[in-house]
């Protein structure tokens, strides 16, 4: 289908079309949620989220764009806030877990690993990894994984990223810098 | 001396293979119920919208319009038994009939 007559689909809220967008592009916006949150479970939820999104705001997309990048724009941010919120929750029931109430069980429920497209071997590297990323700033985060995870090129990142393709080139060389740094200071505690 | 080199080779060697640790990621399937779960959540976050041209709506309407107006003219009846509208409103504006009208 024509991606102009989709888009006014869309906005007539035709739900066939709908249906269409979410069977032609949902495989695509999972992964990408799952390369932010490594957690199956939380990225099928978001990638729901990121479908309501764009079928309640299709009126804004303009159209400057293709539509599958104003979706991996939506698809970023809707797991970056998820990050977010997690983030929130955990420091939540730290505090709790300080002042008496028993919040530890759940405080281990949070961000549990769960990336069913990681080979076994791989998994306590991608682990390890995964929680290095999460220290890097939100640009570098997400250049990088779009770039590492997704497989996207430089000139997708940058139309993603509304940046220029030799500042996503800057981003992913300082955050693989940075995340050289943090690696060896784990690795150097854990051999001494 | 030698010690410390080779750590540092297990560093670097560690650090290469982490970074790597991603290189293969599969793409993951999605589940098949994902469409019917999100439309399912969708409808129940916009709710059905009522239609007020059902006809069940306009007699539930006037039913109750007109129950209204009953118990009104019943709670009044109650308790005030004994007045009449003219009187109150007589009362109310210090009205009263003087001359050939008191007569009638």
């Amino acid at each position: 289908m024509d991606e102009t007559k989709l888009v006014q689909n869309l906005v007539a809220k035709s739900e066939p079309t709908f249906q269409y967008l979410v069977e032609t592009y949902q495989k695509q916006i999972l992964n990408t949620c799952l390369g932010f949150v490594p957690n199956i479970h939380d990225a099928e939820d978001i990638t729901q989220e990121v479908f309501i999104e764009v079928y309640r705001s299709i009126e804004q997309f303009k159209q400057d764009s293709k539509l599958s990048t104003w979706m991996y724009r939506i698809a970023v941010s809707k797991s970056l806030e998820h990050i977010r919120y997690k983030k929130s929750q955990k420091r939540k029931a730290f505090f709790k877990s300080l002042i008496g109430l028993d919040e530890k069980e759940s405080m281990l429920q949070v961000d549990k690993f769960n990336h069913p497209g990681i080979e076994l071997e791989n998994k306590e590297r991608a682990k390890v990894l995964y929680e290095h990323i999460d220290k890097l700033s939100t640009n570098q985060r997400i250049a990088f994984t779009l770039h590492k995870v997704e497989g996207l090129s430089h000139q997708e990142i940058s139309k993603i990223m509304d940046n220029s393709i030799g500042a996503v080139e800057s981003l992913i060389f300082r955050a693989k810098g940075n995340l050289k740094k943090s690696l060896k200071i784990y690795y150097e505690k854990k051999m001494i | 001396m030698q010690n410390s080199f080779d750590m540092e080779k297990n560093i670097n060697q560690e650090i290469e293979q982490t970074l790597k640790a991603l290189d293969d990621v599969q793409q993951v399937e999605v589940n098949p119920y994902l469409y019917t779960r999100m439309k399912a959540k969708m409808d129940q976050s916009m709710g059905t919208p009522i239609n007020f041209s059902f006809p069940f709506f306009k007699i539930a309407l006037i039913m109750l319009l007109v129950s209204n107006v009953l118990v009104g003219i019943y709670a009044y009846k109650v308790y005030n038994p004994k007045t009449d509208i003219t009187e109150i409103i007589t009362q109310e504006f210090n009205l009263r009939f003087k001359g050939d009208f008191q007569n009638l």
